[in-house]
Parts: structure tokens; sequence; C-alpha cells
């Protein structure tokens, strides 16, 4: 397609055409006045990478891939100086006749080749430091609030099935989506012997969803805050033809959280790059959008999922080079499928690195890594990486909302533990690996909430003798130039490139995670963990302290609560025993016209300076008296003292009792003994 | 199996308890065994360590004068001297109690030496009331825990993780503590930070003595530079703090909701601001405002609590008075801040209200 170059055919059956796309209905709209080409069912973001935009633009010099995890606000210049309705490009639908810009400060060249020769690769993006991704819309006020019996969060099989079984029994329930249809990403696993195929255990629980109309349905839509039983959710919808952001607040006593697992990025230099992509992304990005970059691709993985994809996209065209599997003798059915394709296969195989070859797309270096040998294979050039470094249960919603968490190093991930009433993880969030698991676990999760019977939630695994366990992620440092991230989302946290000083004897200040100011993903605290910079058994702390929602500041605060100001005694209950067993409170006033300050010290002399010596202090200052606490026994008016203002002496003298009256008025309840 | 006994058995993870650890062992010769609770570097810091405090009491100043000095000649001596950092921080109010107390603090700690000064009207913005010390010193604990360890290592101070004992007090002070097959008898247990407080005695022994609160750590992405790197509002007890990252952390004693209003009410100017860490934790304080050395009601171990900023900077002092070398002054000022009644307290400072 001449305006699409990263739009696949269909010429030819196969599996990654656009589920959500339809091709009889082009259209086009503006992008930082680049006219982009489309379909119905687009996002603007999947609408941009199919035009072949592959970069959001530079972060510290290096470019940097735009993804579903790492992609801009779009302004609607029809809102234009509106930041309400600034919209996240991911969720956001493509439409016709749309004039829109990318929110973030553009480099000047990037700018440059974007007006100049409309065909950039990138954004244009300068991510540095001060200027990271800027989330306006997470700031608009909230359209009041909906009471539900339940709040699902995540409309993949767990979070359908919960809603079914709420639903079912007569609940009001809301499903909170982020994609533009419910089903999840579920799909790149497969299916097991004896189960419903992937799309039969999607169409199933959405053909049971609509007919059941007290379960409510937010697609695009995010929740951005999770706090004792309200979720505040922010959703792109469309008004009319022109997409719109709201933000909602749903209050319900029971939430579940279904907000399934993130893949893990496999550590090694330039795993960031325009054209490296994890298998999952890849893999939804071809099954809903067809699109796909290049016409070839080599795959990294630590599972056996990824041969799925490597035969689907054969089926479209797709080149695959090469497989490598850092398992040393992987089994899996989809292997033997794979084999079956004639795709090379290699095992024992990490990534070592990435970098750019120009218009061919990119070099890249595998690492025969063996029981602490290392080998780099000679790279090979491609289009795409895909890389898979397996996966780690979305808890951050779990965090925000109070949950806790805990390492587990036999499946390499943080997983959950306590959790705040009222809230209940399911599905894969909730560690579960199988569909049937994931389904089971909906319905018990409502079970649980309402405190009906739960049954037994059945984890259907095939015997490792066929399908191998996936690894650990792979982490490779040092040899290469560029950065090597922990995670692809929006942290951007980073081992360093490897540098060598010109000066023998200077050593680079060490790198710290724990000096990352920023919040961290929860991928980023597994890689830590891997890395050996977070000690396993603090990673559950540190995920809850750390895996923030990374929302604006003031967007967080609850209403604002003003503290009473009660007036403050004459007498401070701090200075009980300072002056004496008896101090009084006496009206003095300085010799000269000076004014006096509270909590001046007072001396008997311009020789006093040591607080310990004094006998009293200003307590209150007006424009009638000036009253002090002295703690002498044989004070009377005319009596001369010396105030010490910070230093300076000045004399006064003592003119008269203060009204006693009053003075017991100024002690106030809370003042010591005088 | 049983070890030898040691004199001393210190619970805690602060600085102030690795310090007063290894002065026992290094400068008053005792066998002292440190048990800590196991909390990474990665953690949000709960408390910070800071040469000055909100105190109106003169005495405190007075010992603040000479610790505070001798502190930081130990830690320049055992190699943390990386971990110092002389800064200008600000106390400030807005609540009419917190400037009047305010206005004490300033004229104490200046009798005291102190270089404070009043900030101009308008300076913290509307209504509030600023004072700003110059040349305070504030303890980095990531740059200088490896060295603490290191010095505390070298003094043969045995440490045991907190997660990973028993103990049992006895009525005299003492405490046996059970580890792994082994029993260790210490003479003499101190409980010097408000985590080992909260973990080994009862909240119902607390009394009128010690109230324990919530408290949140705040931390943020690089802001705009703050007026000063350590601002403390004295009425909320609440400091902000700001490090060469430019971002800032906000410790509030205040669960998250009112820690997200008042930190958020403070930082309001910094537009799009974004959150990267919220720690919650339990902390306490003192009935009456003053610090508490000495034993609960029921006996048991010895008790320090209610420090502020300022424990670490007491430790030299601290141990002295638990090794029974302390001078008079040092014995005055502690001696009156064993058990007391606080119904009429004579060591009561500035205490904002806080919630329970």
């Amino acid at each position: 397609m001449k305006y699409q170059p990263h739009r696949l055919g269909v010429e030819t059956p196969h599996l990654l055409g656009g589920s959500a796309i339809d091709r009889a209905r082009p259209l086009r709209f503006k992008l930082n006045g680049r006219t982009i080409h489309g379909f119905a069912g687009d996002t603007v973001l999947s609408a941009a990478l199919a035009a072949g935009i592959k970069a959001i633009g530079t972060y510290r010099g290096e470019a940097l891939a735009l993804s579903e995890r790492f992609s801009p606000s779009v302004l609607d210049l029809g809102f234009a100086g509106a930041a309400a309705q600034t919209l996240p490009m991911a969720r956001t639908p493509a439409v016709d006749g749309a004039e829109l810009r990318t929110q973030g400060s553009a480099s000047g060249r990037d700018l440059f080749d974007t007006m100049a020769h409309r065909r950039s690769q990138t954004l244009g993006l300068k991510l540095d430091p001060g200027h990271r991704l800027v989330q306006p819309w997470l700031d608009g006020p909230s359209e009041g609030h909906t009471d539900y019996d339940l709040i699902v969060v995540g409309g993949g099989v767990a979070g359908m099935n919960a809603a079914i079984a709420a639903g079912k029994a007569g609940s009001a329930v809301v499903v909170v989506e982020r994609q533009a249809s419910l089903g999840g990403e579920g799909a790149l696993f497969g299916t097991m012997e004896g189960e419903e195929t992937p799309a039969e255990s999607v169409a199933r629980p959405i053909a049971e969803i609509a007919a059941l109309p007290n379960i409510t349905i937010l697609l695009r839509a995010e929740a951005i805050s999770i706090r004792a039983g309200r979720v505040q959710v922010h959703q792109v919808q469309l008004q009319g033809s022109r997409p719109i952001g709201k933000i909602l607040t749903l209050v319900s006593k029971a939430v579940v959280l279904a907000t399934g697992s993130l893949e893990r990025l496999p550590v090694f230099p330039g795993n960031r790059l325009p054209g490296v992509i994890g298998v999952t992304e890849a893999f939804e990005r071809a099954r809903r959008y067809g699109v796909w970059t290049g016409a070839s691709a080599v795959l990294s993985t630590v599972a056996g999922a990824p041969y799925r994809l490597a035969m689907q996209a054969s089926d479209a065209g797709i080149k695959v080079l090469r497989i490598a599997d850092t398992r040393p003798r992987p089994q899996s059915r989809f292997i033997e499928f794979a084999k079956a394709y004639g795709i090379t296969q290699a095992s024992g195989m990490a990534p070592a690195r990435a970098s750019s070859a120009g218009k061919a797309g990119l070099s890249i270096t595998l690492q025969l890594a063996f029981e602490g040998y290392h080998s780099d294979e000679p790279a090979i050039v491609a289009d795409q990486f895909i890389v898979c470094g397996g996966w780690q249960p979305e808890l951050s919603p779990w965090h925000a909302g109070g949950g806790s968490s805990q390492w587990n190093a036999e499946n390499h991930r943080i997983e959950a533990a306590a959790g705040p009433a009222g809230v209940v993880l399911a599905g894969a969030a909730a560690g579960w690996f199988s569909k049937q698991a994931c389904q089971q676990s909906g319905v018990d999760a409502v079970n649980l909430l309402f405190k009906r019977k739960r049954k037994a939630i059945h984890e259907k695994r095939i015997d490792p003798i066929y399908e191998t366990l996936d690894d650990p992620t792979p982490i490779t440092q040092g040899k290469g130039s560029l950065s090597s991230y922990l995670d692809a989302g929006q942290s951007l946290i980073a081992l360093p490139p490897a540098t060598t000083s010109r000066w023998p004897f200077r050593r680079p200040e060490p790198w710290s995670l724990a000096q990352q100011p920023q919040a961290f993903g929860i991928c980023d605290i597994a890689a830590g963990v891997q890395l050996g910079a977070i000690e396993p058994a603090h990673a559950g702390t540190i995920a809850m302290e750390r895996t923030t929602s990374s929302m604006d500041l003031i967007s967080l605060i609850p209403t604002s609560r003003s503290p009473a100001d009660a007036p403050a005694a004459i007498v401070p209950p701090y200075l009980a025993g300072r002056f004496g067993a008896r101090p009084q409170l006496w009206v003095i006033a300085a010799n000269e016209a000076r004014a006096l300050d509270v909590g001046s010290l007072i001396y008997l002399n311009s020789d006093g300076h040591d607080p310990r010596l004094a006998i009293g202090a200003v307590v209150s200052t007006d424009a009638e008296a000036v009253v002090a606490l002295i703690g002498k026994d044989d004070c009377k008016p005319g009596d001369g003292i010396t105030v010490n203002d910070q230093g300076r002496s000045i004399a006064a003298r003592i003119t008269a009792r203060f009204d006693a009256t009053n003075s017991a008025a100024a002690l106030g309840s809370g003042a010591g003994p005088l | 199996m049983s070890d030898g006994p040691v004199d001393f058995a210190i619970f805690g993870s602060d600085p102030l308890a690795q310090l007063l650890a290894g002065l026992l062992a290094s400068q008053h010769r005792q066998r002292i065994v440190l048990i800590s609770a196991d909390r990474s570097v990665f953690g949000l810091n709960s408390a910070m360590d800071l040469s000055i405090g909100a105190f109106t009491r003169p005495e405190t100043w007075a010992l603040l004068r000479q610790a505070v000095s001798e502190t930081t000649k130990l830690l320049v001596r055992i190699g943390a001297k990386a971990g110092i950092e002389r800064i200008d921080p600000v106390l400030f109010a807005e609540t009419a109690e917190g400037k009047q107390a305010l206005a004490y603090i300033r004229h104490v700690a200046h009798g005291f030496g102190q270089h404070v000064e009043r900030l101009a009207t308008g300076a913290m913005g509307m209504d509030r009331d600023g004072i700003l010390f110059r040349d305070a010193i504030w303890l980095d604990r990531a740059r200088t825990q490896p060295m603490l360890s290191t010095w505390l290592q070298r003094n043969g101070v045995k440490r045991l993780a907190a997660s990973k004992v028993q103990v049992t007090f006895n009525s005299s002070g003492g405490a046996e503590i059970a580890t792994e097959g082994n029993t260790l008898r210490a003479e003499r247990a101190v409980l010097a930070d408000d985590n080992s407080i909260i973990t080994m005695v009862a909240k119902t022994l607390f009394g009128q003595q010690l109230r324990q609160y919530a408290s949140t750590v705040l931390l943020t992405e690089p802001a705009g530079p703050l007026l000063a790197p350590v601002m403390m509002q004295i009425d909320r007890a609440l400091t902000l703090s700001q490090g060469p990252t430019r971002a800032v952390a906000a410790l509030v004693a205040a669960g998250a909701d009112d820690a997200l209003a008042q930190a958020g009410g403070l930082l309001a100017n910094h537009a799009h601001l974004r959150l990267a860490g919220l720690g919650k934790f339990q902390h306490l304080r003192t009935g009456d405002g003053a610090q508490f050395i000495g034993r609960l009601q029921f006996g048991g171990p010895e008790i320090i609590a209610g420090m502020g900023p300022t424990g670490a900077f007491m430790a030299p002092a601290l141990a002295r008075w638990l090794a029974g070398s302390a001078s008079a002054e040092e014995s005055g000022y502690f001696g009156h801040r064993d058990v007391r009644d606080n119904a009429g307290s004579l060591v009561a400072d500035y205490a904002p209200g806080l919630a329970p």
C-alpha cells in the first residue's frame, strides 16, 4: 500500500490482517501537518505506525521506538488551547479529517524532517529529562460519580467472566477496558487440547455480556486512580465524529482487577530502538490492525508462544530469519510446527545488542549463553527484532489500591500478596497462567467479593517434558554504545552505555537504581532483582512504594482540607518550667521606641546571652501592650530589664502586672504549671 | 547452644541505632549486638537526619552544639564524609501556634550560636512565617550507610536481622535473643528507633508517654528548585527535601490522603509534578513533644523516642549516658527526659497536634 508501508496485505489468507479495521472504509487525517492514511477502526497510533512512523523521538540522543506503552498525547487542533481535549494517541480512534498535533518538545531537526519531507519515520519528540511525556488528559475534572455493585478493571477473559458471574446474579457491573474491544491479549498463547479456540473464548463471553443489560462496558477507558472504593477512569469517547476525553468516577465496594500481564523487555544495549518490539505488541498490532514493520524479522524468546507468531508472520509473507531461544533444549508443540515451516531455530541464544543499520533496518547480534560461557554470533540484519522476556503480572493498580506483593524466585516475577478489603485480583494479574484458570479466577473473584461459595481453580498446564518452562528474562550487560532499558514503559530507566574514561584513574559514578527520581514500572523492579540491584526480599515493598501511578501530584490531591487555626495560648506548654516554678505575666515596654518580638529572651541586664540564664521571654505583642513571662520573684513595676532580640540588647522596663483575669484565660488548657 | 552474653542489645536500623552501637563498642568497650529491620536502600526514607530541629528548649540546643560537632568528626573519621552535606534549611509555619513556636525557636537557637535568620514577609507565600538556618548538616543515608556498616564490623558489633530473631525482654532491662538455635543474653536492651519500638512493645503499654501515628513519604519526579534543600513545616510535621536529582521527598505526619493534600498544596506551583513513589509508615511521638529516654511504666527495655531529625547527632551523648560516663549536663538532660508525668511536663517541647 503506497501510503501505508507497514500495513500487511491481505491478498493471501492469514490471521494478521487486522480484525479491528475495515479496509473498505479508508480515512485520512493530519498528524503534525503530515497526512496519515488509515482505515476505520484504526487508532491514531496504529495508523501512524502503518504509515511508517517507527520512532517517538529521542531520549539522551538515542532514538526510541513508538509503541502502545510509549506513545505521546495528541491535541485535536479543533480544540486548540483546551488541555482537557488532549488525548492519549494509543486509545484515540482515527477519524477522517481530524487535524492532530503531538504534545511534547519537538527537536528542531526532526520537526524540519517532518515538515519538509513528510516521510519522516519519527514523531520528533525530544524526551530528555524535564521533557517527559506529558499527559494533560489526566488532569481534567471528573464528571460526577456513578455507583455500581462491581467494578471490573480489564476486559480480557478473566474480567469478562467476572462481569458475567456478577451480572447474571443481577448486580450492576461496569467493565473498564483500554482497547476498543473486549477480549484481552490471550490470543497469542493459542489453545490447549480440549479448550475453546482463542476466538471462541472471547466471542462467547462477549455474546453473554451483550445479553445482560445490567453490565456497562467502558471501552478505550483506562483506570487512572484506584483508592478506597473509588476508581477514576479516563475514557476516550466519540462525540459525533470527534474523539473527546472524559474522566469518570466509579464507586463500588467491590473491585476486580483483571489487569493482565506486562511483557518483560530483555535487557541489552539498543533494546528500545525503533524496530525492536515485544512479541505481545507485535502480535496484537498485527492481529488487530494488520500493522507490521518491514519484510523481515528475527525473534528472540524465553517462551513457546512466540513460535506461534513466527508461523503466523510467515503466513503473512514476512521472512522470519531466525528464532533464538534462551533455553538450551526447548520443547514445545509450537517449536515442532515452526520447524515444519522451515524457520531457522537456535537454542541457548540470548539477545546481545541491536543497533541501527540505516535503511537496511537493524543490526542484531545474538549471543550463545550457556552456563557462564558467552560468545557473540555474527550480526544479522533485519527490519524488526521481536523480543520476548516473559510476562510479569500487571500489579501497578493493585499497589495503587493498597495491595502488597512479593518476589517469586521460581517464576522470576513479582506476585500479589495480601490486599485491601473489597479489591480482588483475577486472571494473569493474579498470577494464573492458563486460559482456563484465568476464566475460573474471574468467577472466583466475584464469589470471594460477594461471599458466595467458592470453587477451586484448576491451573491447566502442559507437562514441562512437552512444554519447557519459560526462562528468566535475559539480561546482557556491557558491549554496546546504546542504553539498555529495564522496561518498555514510561520510566525510561536504563543501564548506562558502556564507556571508558580517557583518564585512567577516573571512576565513573556507580549506577544506582535507587537514585532514579521517577516512578518505576513493575517490570523495572523485576529487572532490578535480576540485576542484583534490589534484594528479592524487598522487591514487594519497593514495588508498593515506587510503582505508583506516576500521576500529576496535584491531580491526586483529595478534597482540600483547611486546618483549623486555633489562636495560640499566650504561654505555650513548652515554656513550662523555663523560668522557675512561679513565673508571672507582666506588661513591659522598651525604653526607646523599639518593637519587641515574641520569643525575645529577657535578662537581668545587658550581659546576659545564654538562654539558659534568661529570666523570661516576650510572649505577646500587639498595638496596646507587650506581655512577658518573667520568673523573678521580686519583680515590680519600674524594674529595668534587658530584652535580647537575636543578639541586640534592648533596654526595657516592667510597667504593670498583666491583668489577672485575662492572664488565666491566656494560659489556655494546654499550659503547664507556672 | 548459647552464645556469650553481650552488654547491650541495640534495636534499630536508623543511623542513631548504628552510631550508638558503634560508639558503645568502640569508645566504651561494650559488647554489642545490633538488631536491625531488613530494609532496602531502595526503600523510601521514612525519616531524615538533620542537625537542627523545631526545639524551643535551651538545654536541647546546648547539647546539640557539642553533639553535632562530635558526630560530624566521627563520621569524617570513619570515611563517611561524602554523606555529610552542609545546607541552609528553612523552618516555617502557617498557624498561630506554629508561628509562635518559630519565634521561640529562632531566639533560643540564636542564643547558642546558630546562624538563624527570619525570612522576609511573603518569602514563604501568603500567611506563612519562615526562618532560615545557616550551615546545618544533613546526612545522606545512602552514602553514609556503607561506611557505618564497615565501621560496625571493624568494632566487633554483632549484627542480626530483626526478622530472624525472637526476643524476650526481662524486667531488669535485659533481653534473651534466640536465633537459629542459639540464644544470646544481653544485659541491657535499647530500642533506638520507632520501628523497633512499635514492633516489639505492645501499643497498650505506650500509655500517655508515646503516641503512634501514620506517616507518609511522597517522592516526586524532578521539580524546579525549592527555596531551600530542606524545608520543615513545623506545625504540620511536614518536611520537604530536595537532593541533587531535584526530586522532592515529602515526609508528612499523616495518612496518604492528608499527606497528598498537604504536600500537594505546598508544591502547587510546580505544574505537572508527577509522583514517583509513595510509602506508608508508622511513627511515634511523645505526648509532650519532648525527647523520651528511659523505660515505659512496665519496665523492660530502654526506649529512645521523640528525638526528631537530630537523633543521629545525639548519639555520642546518648552512648555516654547509656555507658554511665555522661557529663553532668548530659545526665541532667537525659535524666529529666526519663519517665515523667506529661500533665505537668517540665521538659515539654513544641508538639503540633497530629491525628492519631
